[in-house]
């Protein structure tokens, strides 16, 4: 175990990709964390002044309501990281589940699933959230799970070629061999190994289901009772010309989280390819 | 090569069937009554409210709705607006040239400076130009199109007064021929701007690595070696199989733009299919709702398949008959 993370630290220091951005990374967690600490109004608070040009009292002024743009950036750390993290997960495991089984088992359930990967590589998903989002309301745990089934196809390909490349591997074949069953293979060998383009894919995935919840709550589709950015941002949209700094920080801020996600999951397919998965079947 | 053809076709129009079904399925699982919505609040009588669920047919059972509506479609009959009583498809054809014309001049203007970009970096590998290039990908790839937009907006609409903040023409200008064309184009800058802005990242780094990959190839070596001069190599030998991810990445990229420009259309008022889309969203417009979903759905498959089919008549050495 130790040895695992010690390779893992050269792994990452080697990056400098994979380096700015966990720590980049650290410095969301803590905001998240910390959040109630950090900020300096209550995220609802509503002042007197308002619409005020950043200032010592209002690091970066406050929106049309009075309440404080900082402390809502802040707060809003929380949704993005949770929003993305949740429907990036789910979008993995139903890509790695689906994909899996289709590359592995073969034959007529591949011809199945792989048929279901293409049609919804074809579907034009965001507007398909926006409808389910906008019919069914835009509570945060819709938002979540309608992101998360509609994004698992990137995932799903990936781990198909990966199953199917894995099945013709003499360990699994030596696992078959000595009658083990298929789906123990499955969730045993197969997938363990060829899991991390999955990771690295679902970073980025972290990173655009951010981006889709800010667009979601820039239309007005995202939860009311929750402190987003891109509703931040939908706030600012009428001030954009008296209180340009409304929209811009919480612009700012959405590019901030995205760049990290971006540049973890790129330096991970770097890394990844042949050094960690040594380090993986090390772990195992 | 038919057989393939053959072949992505029946998957493009399974998932138009499956976009229709799941769009019939959502729509009429949604909570709230497009009826009442029409009927107006409080005034409507029960008698009114009856005849206009038999009016659009909203009295009948599910299934009944769905197989009326499919055979209504295979006769090219959308449907009217419940909204507007004109027919679904009339109105979305007016909101899709917009759409189109924003889309395509943002994935072209994307797909040329991308592409230029990558390729310069791929040949000056490691200089100073390349890496603050690459951070700066980095930078618009994260950035959400509609903050560009408004930031735009603000910058050169704002401040500056040189480009109109929104719509598509000026309404008081009432221009005709060259006029008018070049009015559309000064209305249509920005949000092109803040679409093109976005994708040019992606160009720019499929460009740039196939064109290192193709120059690290064997064949290039050999030309090396005999001595030809490396701008005749890059132009003859490397620009051409470089060239062939970025036709596929533009028309997949073009297929979802025409759905994917939704967010900044309604930022710019452009009047295209995403910014009615949000309108029938409002108004719990079923029909209209169902076609331009539907109308997506076909533009991007349709865009898909010709891409997939381009793509192999483009490159020789993809056989598709043999996949599998």
């Amino acid at each position: 175990m130790k040895k695992t993370l010690q390779k893992a630290w050269a792994v990452i220091r080697g990056n400098t990709q994979l380096k700015i951005g966990l720590v980049l990374l650290c410095l969301l967690l803590l905001t998240a964390l910390l959040a109630p600490l950090l900020a300096p109004y209550e995220p609802f608070f509503l002042s007197d002044e308002l619409v005020a040009a950043p200032s010592g009292v209002h690091p970066l002024g406050t929106d049309g309501l009075g309440r404080d743009v900082l402390s809502m950036l802040i707060f809003g750390t929380r949704t993005s990281l949770v929003v993305g993290i949740t429907a990036a997960f789910i979008a993995g495991i139903i890509g790695t589940l689906l994909g899996g089984v289709a590359g592995y088992f073969g034959g007529r359930t591949d011809a199945v699933l792989g048929e279901l990967i293409n049609i919804f590589m074809m579907m034009p998903t965001f507007f398909l959230v926006l409808i389910v989002v906008a019919l069914f309301g835009s509570g945060l745990f819709n938002v979540m799970v309608v992101m998360g089934l509609t994004s698992w196809v990137g995932n799903a390909k990936l781990m198909r070629a990966q199953a199917m490349s894995l099945r013709q591997r003499t360990f699994v074949r030596a696992s078959e061999a000595i009658g083990e069953s298929r789906l123990s293979i499955l969730f045993r060998h197969v997938i363990p190994n060829g899991i991390f383009p999955i990771i690295a894919n679902t970073t980025m995935g972290i990173a655009s289901a951010i981006l889709t919840e800010s667009s979601l709550a820039f239309l007005g589709l995202g939860d009311p009772n929750i402190i987003s950015w891109g509703q931040v941002i939908q706030s600012g949209k009428s001030y954009l010309t008296n209180g340009w700094w409304i929209c811009l920080f919480g612009g700012l801020a959405i590019i901030y989280t995205v760049v990290t996600f971006y540049l973890i999951g790129d330096g991970l397919n770097r890394v990844l390819s042949p050094k960690l998965r040594d380090l993986g079947k090390e772990g195992s | 090569m038919v057989k393939y053809v053959g072949k992505r076709t029946m998957t493009g129009l399974l998932c138009i069937v499956m976009a229709l079904c799941i769009n019939f399925i959502i729509i009429h699982a949604a909570p709230g009554d497009p009826i009442r919505l029409l009927a107006g609040t409080d005034a409507a009588t029960p008698e009114m409210i009856a005849a206009l669920t038999e009016k659009y047919g909203l009295d009948q059972p599910v299934h009944i709705q769905f197989i009326r509506y499919a055979g209504n479609l295979l006769r090219g009959d959308m449907g009217t607006s419940i909204y507007t009583n004109e027919p679904v498809a009339k109105e979305i054809m007016d909101r899709l040239g917009p759409t189109i014309l924003l889309a395509l001049s943002a994935s072209l203007t994307a797909l040329l400076l991308g592409t230029m970009l990558g390729i310069f970096c791929a040949r000056h590998v490691g200089s100073g130009l390349d890496m603050a290039l690459g951070s700066v990908s980095y930078l618009f790839d994260s950035t959400p199109s509609f903050w560009l937009g408004l930031m735009l907006i603000l910058v050169f609409a704002s401040t500056l007064h040189i480009l109109p903040t929104s719509g598509m023409v000026d309404l008081r200008g009432r221009y005709t021929g060259l006029a008018h064309a070049l009015d559309v184009v000064r209305h249509l800058i920005l949000p092109g701007m803040s679409l093109s802005l976005t994708l040019i990242p992606y160009y720019f780094r499929i460009a740039r690595s196939s064109v290192i990959q193709v120059m690290n190839e064997d064949f290039i070596t050999t030309l090396r070696a005999t001595g030809m001069p490396e701008k005749d190599i890059f132009n003859k030998y490397v620009f051409r199989n470089a060239i062939l991810p970025t036709v596929t990445i533009f028309g997949i990229q073009l297929a979802f733009l025409i759905t994917g420009a939704s967010i900044v259309e309604i930022v710019f008022a452009w009047p295209g299919l995403g910014s009615f889309m949000m309108t029938a969203i409002s108004r719990r417009d079923y029909p209209l709702l169902m076609g331009i979903y539907l109308i997506m759905s076909i533009c991007v498959a349709v865009m898909m398949i010709v891409v997939d089919v381009l793509y192999s008549v483009l490159d020789p050495r993809i056989s598709h008959d043999a996949e599998r």
